[in-house]
């Protein structure tokens, strides 16, 4: 019996030893295992990268500014943007540095990176305050395609009172808003056209009630055009008008399910003279672009053309509350006139 | 010679082990990183990581990539769709897994761009390498060194490196070779590793314990044979059946087993044999037996029994009294709790005397072998009734177990109670009850002897000794 015993314990103990040699040494070969994609889409970008592109757009622009040139300035300054900065240097180079360079700080106070979404891809910026204390920047930064990188878009400057609503953290990403999305007072597309025409009609405007009143822009403009208007009194006409460039548009959800909306629009000033002349300044000059000579007398039209970044804040759909103007940019950048 | 046979296989298993064990914690031991490569198809200057490849092995992954003729490697990390974004439409070759441990398995895609100018020269891409690595050069290969859609990146000429410390999110790198005529970039992955070696403790430690166990059959089975003969010697056992009183019941009782409590029993039965046969001397091939009944004596009621043919050859021997007054003591106690105890006892005495005349023989003998029963029985009698004394004990105890026997019985209970009680303790009675049927049988003396009843308790434990 005892023997029979040794003998199992024998078998068991080959046994043991035998498949300790053979699974020794086979280790299972590891396999990726991927997280899940986030419920959420990540932002587009990391804070690092946040910081990354925001110095290297500020490096272009500090050498542009100090060249007043934007040979440089394309790399990472596009659209709206390009086309204001090409002016400022025109009219800073033409009246000797007289009229400066709008300063555009690369500070980020706040970030509204849009989460991981098909290009192009839009993310705002609101600066600190610049050197000479005007009020802080909103830089609308924009990628095109994958393969290209983060440019300058547009800029404007935040209204007095005006404040930035709460958007969603950095590390969560805004949902990106088409121009026609839904859900909001009125679709971001129809906002900066309501505006446009709330601009030229003032309280006439059928959209005026939908906007909010005081609008510091607003009045700039009224204003502007009162005092043009009051020049060509007896010499002319003055028309100005308004309107949405339909492909720069840029709307990001905010926390409460509304919307901020940077719209380009475009200020058209048409003096139209009379029995009068006008002497273009050195500024005009500058932004015409070699078609008006700097001292050139006009005898018939002068129009002026302004690039316009407005950045508005649209409340979610039945709140109770108006859109605003959070902030904007006013820049002429062409001129042609005979 | 099997159990030799046996020993040889457990020590060489036990050996084979311990060297398992320990080769694979040494020789068979895994690289302390995980090293693996992928070259991108022919034709193709972008190769990407499918999302989890960067985390397979232990953090941080260390990335190298290397192109030939030193054109410009550039190595980045992205989110997966940033990088999937950037290569677009291109073809590429996508790192799926490891194929073994060094080697990784590609996917390779090829390019989906709708038809431009350039799709004439990468339309028939993936199987004809050798024109789009011509047609390539056409158009310089595509440059991801500073999109803004890296988190980590590093390039060089020939060659590039960089360390990716996993991140929260779905991180996955791209190496591109870049300008014009690039070819292929291969890179290589590498994972720090914790290795383990799960094998060597176990390996040699059951290795040791199978050499021990061989170890102890081979000394079993060579000293076999010999420690028969020193039984044999051993069984001179009797001596210590002298002294057993005092000596034996001091230590070696407590270690008693049940089965050699048994086979002491049974040794017992046949020393009761041998002393049956005579005053001869125990054999020396008896030897088992011989010692453990040694030890038996003192436990318990079998001790006694094995006394008993002692007895029979000595039947004074009992001088044991001493150890008779021993146990008494304690037993005497105990009995008043543990009655039930008792009655077994005296029931099998009684069913074994048979006969009313046999019981008081028997009555003697049943406490007899059991030290402490006889006590009680004598007692009683003694002190109780008269005459019947013997019958008394017992109907008493059978009083105790339940059975209302006989009026007389019960009213002799009361008073025998605690004696009826004593005797009882030492279960064991029964070797000790077997033994007075046959010395009943035999007309042996021993337990029937007068003397007990007439003295009180010191005879009567005497008498149980006796037996």
């Amino acid at each position: 019996m005892r023997t029979a015993q040794r003998t199992r314990l024998g078998r068991v103990a080959l046994a043991l030893t035998a498949g300790l040699a053979l699974t020794g040494c086979a280790a299972e070969l590891p396999q990726p295992q991927a997280q899940a994609p986030l419920a959420v889409p990540p932002p587009a970008t990391t804070l690092e990268q946040s910081d990354r592109i925001l110095t290297a757009i500020g490096d272009v622009l500090a050498s542009g500014d100090a060249a007043l040139s934007t040979v440089e300035l394309s790399a990472r300054v596009s659209g709206p943007a390009l086309t204001s900065r090409a002016a400022e240097y025109a009219v800073a180079a033409a009246t000797a540095g007289a009229q400066p360079v709008t300063p555009l700080p690369v500070q980020p106070q706040t970030l509204v990176v849009p989460n991981a979404t098909p290009w192009p891809r839009t993310q705002l910026v609101v600066t600190e305050q610049p050197e000479d204390l005007t009020s802080p920047r909103l830089l609308v930064l924009q990628q095109q395609s994958p393969r290209e990188p983060y440019t300058l878009w547009g800029w404007a400057r935040l209204l007095p009172g005006a404040e930035m609503p709460a958007i969603a953290a950095p590390t969560a990403g805004a949902e990106v808003l088409a121009p026609d999305a839904a859900g909001l007072v009125a679709t971001p597309a129809d906002v900066v056209a309501q505006y446009a025409d709330v601009l030229l009609s003032g309280d006439g405007s059928a959209f005026a009630a939908s906007f909010a009143n005081p609008d510091p822009y607003r009045e700039r403009i009224a204003t502007g055009r009162t005092t043009s208007e009051g020049i060509a009194q007896g010499t002319g006409t003055f028309t100005e008008t308004y309107a949405a460039v339909p492909d720069q548009l840029v709307a990001l959800r905010t926390a409460d399910g509304g919307a901020i909306v940077v719209g380009g629009m475009t200020t058209t000033s048409t003096f139209t003279l009379s029995d009068a002349s006008l002497t273009a300044t050195p500024e005009i000059a500058a932004v015409s672009g070699g078609a008006i000579p700097a001292g050139a007398v006009l005898r018939n039209t002068l129009v002026l053309g302004y690039t316009d970044v407005v950045v508005f804040y649209v409340p979610p759909a039945g709140a109770n509350a108006p859109i605003e103007v959070l902030g904007a940019e006013h820049t002429y950048t062409s001129a042609s006139g005979s | 010679m099997l159990q030799r046979l046996i020993a040889a296989v457990l020590g060489v298993l036990g050996l084979a082990a311990i060297v398992l064990g320990i080769a694979s914690a040494t020789a068979w031991r895994a690289d302390d990183t995980l090293t693996a490569t992928a070259t991108a198809a022919a034709g193709t200057t972008l190769l990407t990581t499918a999302p989890g490849v960067l985390e397979m092995g232990d953090p941080p992954v260390s990335v190298r990539a290397t192109a030939d003729d030193g054109t410009k490697v550039v190595l980045a990390v992205g989110r997966d769709t940033d990088v999937d974004g950037w290569v677009g439409t291109d073809a590429h070759t996508v790192v799926t897994g490891l194929q073994d441990w060094h080697t990784f398995t590609t996917d390779d895609v090829a390019s989906t761009a709708p038809a431009p100018e350039v799709a004439e020269g990468e339309a028939a891409p993936a199987e004809e390498a050798a024109p789009d690595g011509e047609a390539a050069p056409a158009t310089p290969a595509p440059d991801p060194d500073g999109s803004d859609l890296w988190v980590e990146q590093a390039s060089g000429e020939g060659s590039a490196e960089l360390v990716w410390e996993p991140q929260q999110g779905r991180w996955t790198l791209l190496v591109a070779t870049a300008g014009e005529g690039a070819g292929p970039p291969t890179v290589e992955l590498s994972w720090p590793r914790t290795v383990t070696t799960p094998w060597l403790v176990p390996g040699v430690v059951g290795g040791v314990v199978l050499l021990l166990l061989a170890l102890l059959l081979a000394v079993r089975a060579s000293r076999g044979p010999r420690a028969e003969q020193w039984q044999a010697v051993t069984t001179g056992a009797t001596p210590v059946v002298a002294a057993d009183g005092a000596g034996d019941a001091a230590d070696p009782g407590a270690s008693r087993t049940r089965r050699e409590r048994r086979e002491a029993a049974a040794a017992a039965a046949a020393a009761a044999a041998a002393a049956r046969q005579a005053a001869r001397t125990p054999r020396p091939w008896t030897p088992r037996t011989g010692e453990t009944a040694v030890v038996d004596p003192r436990p318990h009621a079998g001790g006694a029994t094995a006394m008993d043919p002692h007895a029979g050859v000595t039947p004074d021997v009992p001088p044991a009294g001493s150890d008779a007054d021993a146990p008494t003591g304690p037993t005497a106690e105990v009995a008043g709790t543990t009655p039930a105890a008792a009655r077994p006892v005296a029931a099998t005495d009684a069913s074994a005397s048979g006969t009313a005349a046999d019981r008081r023989d028997g009555a003697a003998p049943a406490p007899g072998p059991a030290s402490p029963a006889d006590v009680p029985a004598t007692d009683p009698d003694a002190a109780a009734s008269t005459g019947d004394g013997a019958h008394d004990p017992d109907s008493g105890a059978d009083a105790f177990d339940g059975d209302p026997g006989a009026g007389t019985v019960t009213g002799l209970d009361g008073e025998t109670g605690e004696t009826g009680d004593t005797g009882l303790t030492p279960a064991p009675a029964a070797g000790g009850s077997r033994a007075d049927a046959w010395r009943r049988a035999w007309g042996f003396p021993g337990a029937g002897s007068p003397p007990r009843e007439p003295e009180p308790r010191a005879d009567g434990r005497t008498d149980g000794e006796d037996h």
